[in-house]
């Protein structure tokens, strides 16, 4: 399975890799650092989830979902949004721009399996 | 002889001028003597505000002893973004070294793998010895082996209880970000400060692009709640319960 994390903070990109390779999802990860940057990767490498941050200097996270899904090659790649963005109104803003789930950091590697499971239909 | 009117007139007359040219002596004297008063008062006051001013200058340098004013070069926002960037660099030294501890981990793992399929056949010659040769001295080594898989289980049970922490403490560094995020929300309040005051003093400068500023960062004691919440709105969000 083909993963990318979109965070400008690299120690949650390694944070997120380890986890990823923790609880079995570890077999290729791409990295970028903010939305754009996310975009240009895209372009050459299909993907079979996207985790990404919002709050991101360039392109945050919200933006970056929102040209995913109006992206007829990318609108139906699931993605995680995983931030310290707490607030409902936030969230409910997250969902319908696109997002498949959501994690509020700090996150444990169960709950980041649990979520990636439910967007890939693996779990309820 | 009573003098006449035109004399009393003329009398009056000479004393009303008399008068006058006394009290316009009397007024010039007066004004002169106000004016150089008053200049003296001008030069009084001016005297005064000087000594006034040094005084306030006296108090105000009084005020400012001991206060140690930023140097230039110790810019507030810039000291906090270095702060952050510092802070990311050793937490990743640190990443680093959690990696390196953790693929040791995985080495060792490795190797009693590699071990174990060698100890199990042993053990079985061994359980067939024993088995069929009970009066050997063979026993005794059974014994001692015995230990030594029992260690190797316990090695075993360690380094996964390495690993573990090694794990947990990867996923502790996330704070590293949270606060990163936290410092961001104070040099957004700081920014917005400097806006103001530039735009007061029309003055201008360059602005760094930054990241959307965090609104909300969850408390730790909060975050189980939280939780909860993401997931039964994005149930609701499911059940299109949301608009």
């Amino acid at each position: 399975m083909k993963i990318i994390t979109i965070d400008d903070s690299s120690t949650m990109r390694r944070i997120i890799k380890n986890t990823l390779k923790r609880i079995g999802y570890g077999d290729e990860i791409l990295e970028a650092e903010n939305g754009k940057e996310a975009l240009e990767i895209l372009e050459n490498n299909p993907v079979d989830l996207i985790i990404t941050d919002w709050n991101m200097p360039v392109m945050d996270g919200l933006t970056f979902v929102k040209k995913i899904r109006s992206n007829s090659k990318f609108d139906d790649v699931p993605i995680i949004m995983v931030t310290t963005e707490a607030a409902k109104e936030d969230i409910i803003t997250a969902l319908k721009a696109g997002v498949n789930n959501y994690i509020v950091k700090p996150f444990t590697p169960q709950v980041l399996k649990e979520k990636i499971e439910q967007v890939l239909g693996l779990k309820d | 002889m009573a003098p006449a009117q035109d004399d009393i007139d003329a009398l009056i007359a000479d004393f009303q001028k008399s008068d006058k040219d006394e009290v316009e002596t009397l007024i010039d004297d007066f004004s002169k003597q106000e004016g150089e008063k008053l200049e003296i008062e001008e030069k009084e006051e001016t005297l005064l505000k000087e000594e006034a001013k040094d005084t306030e200058d006296e108090v105000a340098g009084e005020k400012l002893k001991g206060v140690r004013l930023p140097p230039q070069e110790h810019k507030v926002i810039d000291k906090l973004d270095e702060i952050n960037k510092e802070s990311e660099e050793k937490v990743n030294r640190l990443f680093e070294k959690l990696e390196a501890i953790s693929a040791e981990v995985d080495e060792i793992e490795g190797l009693i793998e590699d071990i174990k399929p060698f100890v199990k056949k042993h053990k079985e010659f061994m359980d067939f010895f024993v088995e069929h040769f009970p009066k050997t001295s063979i026993k005794n080594n059974y014994e001692y082996f015995k230990n030594i898989m029992n260690i190797l289980d316990e090695i075993e049970n360690k380094v996964n209880s390495v690993r573990d922490n090694t794990f947990e403490a990867m996923e502790i560094l996330q704070f590293q970000d949270i606060t990163r995020q936290k410092i961001e929300r104070v040099i957004s309040v700081i920014q917005a400060l400097r806006d103001y005051l530039n735009n007061w003093f029309a003055s201008s400068y360059d602005n760094v692009p930054r990241a959307r500023v965090a609104h909300t960062i969850v408390d730790e004691k909060e975050k189980e709640k939280v939780d909860k919440e993401v997931e039964e709105i994005i149930k609701q969000m499911q059940r299109g319960e949301v608009k």
